[in-house]
């Protein structure tokens, strides 16, 4: 089990994805609405296709790169940075 | 049922701290580095029920309550990040706790780290939200 799970490609895929969402679902509603119809509201959205995308890509990606970087660095930038763009989108879009 | 929702968010919010401090101050070749990382990891799962169970009944009042006082950036800025910040929990969580399973004790620390101060940070934005609920 642990030996088929690239558990730092899922890291990457689902933090990616987490901060796409957010952005896309804030700038066009529609987005926001149509995974809200899905799910009956986008945040469970979200945590559905977060988690399916972590549990997936781990499952399915094995390399140990990713865009030519290391698997490990690239899970701990992907989620670094997603943190930080979510926290600064939302900075942003309530001044702006 | 509120209260209880709350108690069992906050006390799971809290292991994600107290546990990964426990993890890292561990010897390496303790026996309980092993079952302490798969009980954080499972409490960060587990977390997401009353978590969405506040967020999806209860919050919604308090949203209103924020957005007509006079702290509306405490809904618009934290909790917006706070409820998304809180789905990477799990990711966070499972990696650190994979890469102890899978022998890569190292590895694992900057990912527990992470994981107290996202828990920590978001704990605060929690703090902020209540009090934008009174402002």
């Amino acid at each position: 089990m642990i030996k088929k799970f690239n558990v730092y490609n899922g890291a990457s895929a689902a933090s990616v994805l987490l901060a796409v969402l957010v952005i896309a679902g804030e700038l066009y509603a529609p987005f926001k609405a149509f995974l809200a119809s899905v799910f009956t509201h986008h945040w469970v959205a979200k945590a559905v296709l977060v988690m399916a995308a972590f549990v997936i890509v781990g499952f399915v990606y094995k390399e140990k790169k990713i865009f030519g970087m290391e698997s490990g660095k690239a899970a701990w930038y992907s989620v670094l940075g997603s943190l930080a763009v979510i926290f600064l989108f939302y900075i942003i879009h309530y001044f702006a | 049922m509120r209260d209880l929702m709350l108690y069992l968010h906050i006390i799971a919010g809290l292991s994600l701290i107290v546990f990964p401090v426990i993890i890292l101050i561990q010897d390496r070749k303790s026996t309980w580095i092993r079952p302490l990382s798969f009980l954080t990891a499972s409490i960060s799962w587990l977390l997401l029920l009353p978590s969405a169970k506040l967020y999806l009944t209860f919050y919604p009042a308090t949203k209103t309550l924020i957005k007509a006082g006079s702290w509306p950036w405490a809904h618009s800025i934290f909790m917006e990040t706070k409820e998304h910040w809180g789905l990477l929990l799990p990711v966070i969580a499972t990696t650190a706790a994979f890469l102890v399973y899978s022998g890569r004790l190292n590895e694992s620390r900057k990912w527990w780290i992470l994981l107290i101060i996202l828990a920590a940070l978001i704990g605060v934005m929690g703090r902020i939200v209540t009090m934008g609920g009174t402002a």
